[in-house]
């Protein structure tokens, strides 16, 4: 056989194993596509969003994507906004995921919650380190992600996602074959809704000591905050409310300082628990998380907060924004139809 | 690194465009640095003992041939057997001390303990070298090849330390012999297309063999064979089959995917495995498996010994020696000598029961070439090969009569109805995506018997041809078995 006939056969041959090998994979990926976890279409529904048409993104861990309600957020400010974090999502993660939502949005304010301050190793679960590398595109950001993220003999793991979900075909639905998930977008904006209740403790007893930050998360709360001046946006902490133990303020005392060092605001709701009305019996998902009733108290005290100290457009009543207007109406539907129930 | 590793994914691409792209007399060059850096990835200070090994046997070669010229007969012979004497011993006794040398401490040990001595012995650290028993014994066939005159010595200490490190065939086989090797090492090989094609598909069939059966097999076989006390009857019946299963399809498979990685690169060695499982007696059987090895011994140690030219006790004597020796080959446990044990048992059982059974088909007219009776021996072969399986896989001696023991201790053929069968280490989808591909393991060999599938496809058109190997490529990617475990329930949980 002729060597360009050889080398004709041999490049199909790898092209057409790539296009299956892709179709393989993105069925065998695993998604989360529907509940309130639907973390897939949060994330991946940023790049569906028009371009630039959010003013403030708010990144963190599970407190922050059930504390901040942006559908409420705008119908109390017309500010538009989306939650852009997953589960247990570390410090080191936000800060890749903040240079990744920069690829379709321009924020004029980043918002990043501090429960993950508390992180003390330098890896987070096998687990974690999926839910918050997956959702993630290809891209050379994804890879500073992963190298971030995750130890180096599993990061082989990451980028080819395939090494671990190709077992997956034991647990396939029909879900699966829906390769257009990539073109969802999340109506409640990266809010997770959290519908039932559960009584927690709340404790607003004050300390005096405060903890050690652990280094990588100086480390990656020093980048964010390069990143901030360089991109231009305004950075603020934020501290969703919860019951915490005495470790637990003792290291949100900690970013408190840093924070002041910084010259960065810190929301801290925890010294709030008055002002924003909580109510333990009924606003609590867990002792970790608010509910959607939760998380309306503290969305309606933060727009406030908004509305004081920032000077962000309202985009109430501009037709391209016309289905921000539409979500809230189905949101309050479903609300009332839970609230019937 | 493992054949079925992402490194040897990245490796293999590389070696072997390199050496296609190299003119010829790079080529041996390249492939003696590749097949070092193939070794060196599991340990890279046991290449110093591969290359002991290496130079060694070369020395000897060199030293046998200049014997050879010595003019005294007598001086000649006794130089030319001092030479085979002292690369065996050396060879042998790396040998001994990496793989034997705590078995023979701890089973000294034991004897003196009986006699009431007290001996403190050093119980070293010895970490395995891998495949130092399938190198060593490859370099040491070619110190008797070169005794026995079937081959000139060779002078290039490169090409002869490529032949004992050759990547493909380096750490699991086939053993392959001086005069094939060598003599392929210093030939030169024009790319063509089919042979690569072929080797490339008979790579694919050995990573089904191994990523598909053997290591999806292991799980359920671990789990039994761990756990035997939970088990019994019917459940250590399944495992034992299915280690048969396993450790053909694992060896085979590895078997195979050297030979097509060195076809690949235009070197064609020998067959190490002929659909064993259907032999229809045990020596047959041994003419099938493993055969790089089982004419390893038979070359170097049963005809060495006499073979059967000296009588028939002696023969069965040769016979025992050999497969002890073989079974300690396969590990330094007292279980593998009981396997090794018992093969020869077979064997000359078989000898001396052959007479007997002789008469019966004489006087019931029994044709042995009926499918029936084909069919019974093949089954009863099977049958006492899985019996001395389970001493192979048994985790000691004494486990494999408690494992015997548990195997016949109930009949419970209700497991293969009430679901129990899916309890024992593989899920309800898993075990039958294991039957469905021991179904097409059966086919394939069956199919085999006569001629070559690869010879019969290539006859086909393109389409087809093609949408074969990718369904191929694909049934191996998606249910082979490797990469990290991925548990839906941890993300579930998990929803905070």
């Amino acid at each position: 056989m002729k060597k360009g006939k050889i080398i004709f056969k041999a490049v199909l041959f790898i092209a057409i194993f790539c296009v299956l090998f892709s179709a393989a994979n993105s069925i065998l990926k695993r998604k989360a596509l529907v509940g309130a976890w639907n973390t897939t279409v949060k994330i991946g529904g940023l790049a569906n969003e028009p371009k630039d048409s959010i003013d403030v993104m708010f990144f963190g861990s599970s407190h922050m994507y059930c504390s901040i309600n942006p559908l409420e957020l705008y119908q109390k400010t017309g500010i538009t906004s989306y939650v852009y974090a997953v589960q247990q999502q570390p410090i080191w993660a936000s800060y890749y995921y903040i240079i990744e939502a920069l690829k379709y949005q321009s924020p004029k304010l980043v918002v990043l919650e501090m429960y993950t301050a508390n992180y003390t190793e330098e890896y987070t679960s096998e687990e974690v380190n999926f839910s918050s590398t997956d959702e993630i595109g290809f891209s050379k950001n994804k890879i500073d992600l992963i190298q971030a993220m995750v130890p180096k003999e599993e990061r082989k793991n990451h980028y080819i996602e395939f090494l671990k979900y190709h077992t997956r075909w034991k647990e396939l639905t029909k879900d699966d074959f829906n390769l257009n998930y990539k073109e969802l977008t999340d109506p409640n904006r990266g809010f997770v809704l959290l519908e039932t209740s559960q009584p927690v403790v709340l404790n607003a007893e004050e300390v005096t000591e405060t903890a050690q930050l652990y280094e990588k998360n100086l480390e990656y709360l020093d980048k964010i905050i390069a990143l901030s001046e360089e991109k231009g946006f305004d950075l603020l902490f934020l501290g969703s409310p919860y019951q915490m133990d005495e470790e637990q303020k003792k290291v949100f005392a900690a970013v408190d300082q840093y924070a002041d060092q910084n010259g960065i605001p810190f929301l801290d709701y925890n010294h709030y628990y008055e002002e924003l009305g909580l109510d333990p019996q009924t606003d609590y998902y867990d002792k970790g998380h608010v509910n959607y009733k939760g998380a309306k108290k503290v969305t309606d005290h933060f727009a406030d907060y908004l509305s004081q100290n920032y000077e962000l457009e309202d985009h109430r009543g501009q037709a391209e924004y016309q289905d921000w207007q539409e979500d809230y109406e189905s949101y309050t539907a479903y609300i009332k139809e839970l609230e019937a129930k | 690194m493992l054949f079925n590793s992402l490194h040897f994914l990245i490796f293999f691409p590389i070696a072997v465009l390199g050496y296609w792209i190299l003119p010829h007399k790079a080529r041996w060059v390249w492939l003696l640095i590749t097949s070092y850096y193939f070794y060196m990835c599991w340990n890279a200070s046991y290449a110093l003992l591969m290359a002991t090994s290496t130079v060694i046997t070369y020395l000897s070669g060199l030293l046998i041939g200049r014997a050879d010229r010595i003019k005294n007969e007598k001086k000649r012979t006794k130089m030319r057997k001092l030479w085979v004497f002292l690369s065996f011993a050396i060879n042998l006794s790396i040998l001994f001390f990496f793989k034997y040398f705590n078995f023979a401490v701890d089973n000294l040990n034991l004897v003196l303990d009986a006699l009431h001595i007290k001996l403190l012995t050093p119980d070293f650290d010895i970490l395995l070298p891998v495949g130092i028993s399938f190198y060593t014994f490859q370099a040491l066939s070619y110190t008797v090849d070169i005794y026995r005159g079937d081959l000139a010595p060779e002078r290039n200490l490169g090409k002869y330390a490529l032949f004992v490190s050759f990547f493909p065939q380096l750490v699991a086989g086939p053993i392959e012999r001086s005069k094939n090797l060598i003599t392929q090492i210093h030939e030169k090989h024009t790319f063509c297309y089919s042979e690569v094609k072929n080797g490339l598909l008979l790579m694919l069939w050995g990573f089904f063999q191994k990523l598909v059966i053997a290591d999806r097999a292991a799980i359920l076989v671990n789990q039994v064979f761990n756990n035997y006390t939970e088990y019994a009857g019917f459940q250590i019946a399944i495992a034992v089959f299915l280690f048969a299963m396993q450790i053909y399809c694992d060896f085979a498979g590895y078997s195979n995917i050297a030979i097509g990685a060195a076809h690949v690169m235009g070197f064609s060695l020998m067959q190490n495995f002929d659909r064993p499982y259907f032999s229809k007696s045990i020596p047959e059987f041994w003419r099938r498996w493993h055969i790089s090895l089982s004419t390893w011994f038979r070359d170097y140690l049963y005809i060495p010994m006499g073979g059967n030219r000296k009588g028939t006790v002696r023969k069965y004597f040769n016979v025992m020696v050999t497969f002890l020796a073989s079974g300690l080959w396969h590990g330094a446990s007292w279980n593998y000598v009981a396997w090794g044990f018992l093969h020869g048992l077979y064997q000359v059982i078989g000898g001396i029961l052959k007479p007997f059974r002789d008469a019966v088909t004489k006087k019931f007219h029994i044709d042995r070439n009926l499918f029936s009776n084909k069919l019974l021996r093949i089954l009863w072969t099977f049958l006492l090969v899985n019996f001395a399986w389970i001493f192979f896989r048994a985790p000691g001696i004494t486990e494999a009569f408690a494992i015997i023991g548990k195997l016949f201790s109930s009949f419970n053929p209700w497991i293969f109805f009430d679901g129990s069968l899916y309890t024992l280490g593989l899920v309800q989808k898993d075990f039958w995506m294991l039957l469905f591909s021991l179904v097409i393991l059966a086919s394939v060999s069956y199919m085999q018997r006569n001629r070559s599938l690869r010879e019969r496809l290539e006859k086909q058109n393109i389409i087809f041809r093609w949408c074969v190997y990718f369904i191929a490529i694909f049934f191996v990617l998606i249910f082979g078995i490797y990469g990290p475990n991925y548990d839906a329930s941890a993300f579930i949980y998990f929803q905070f």
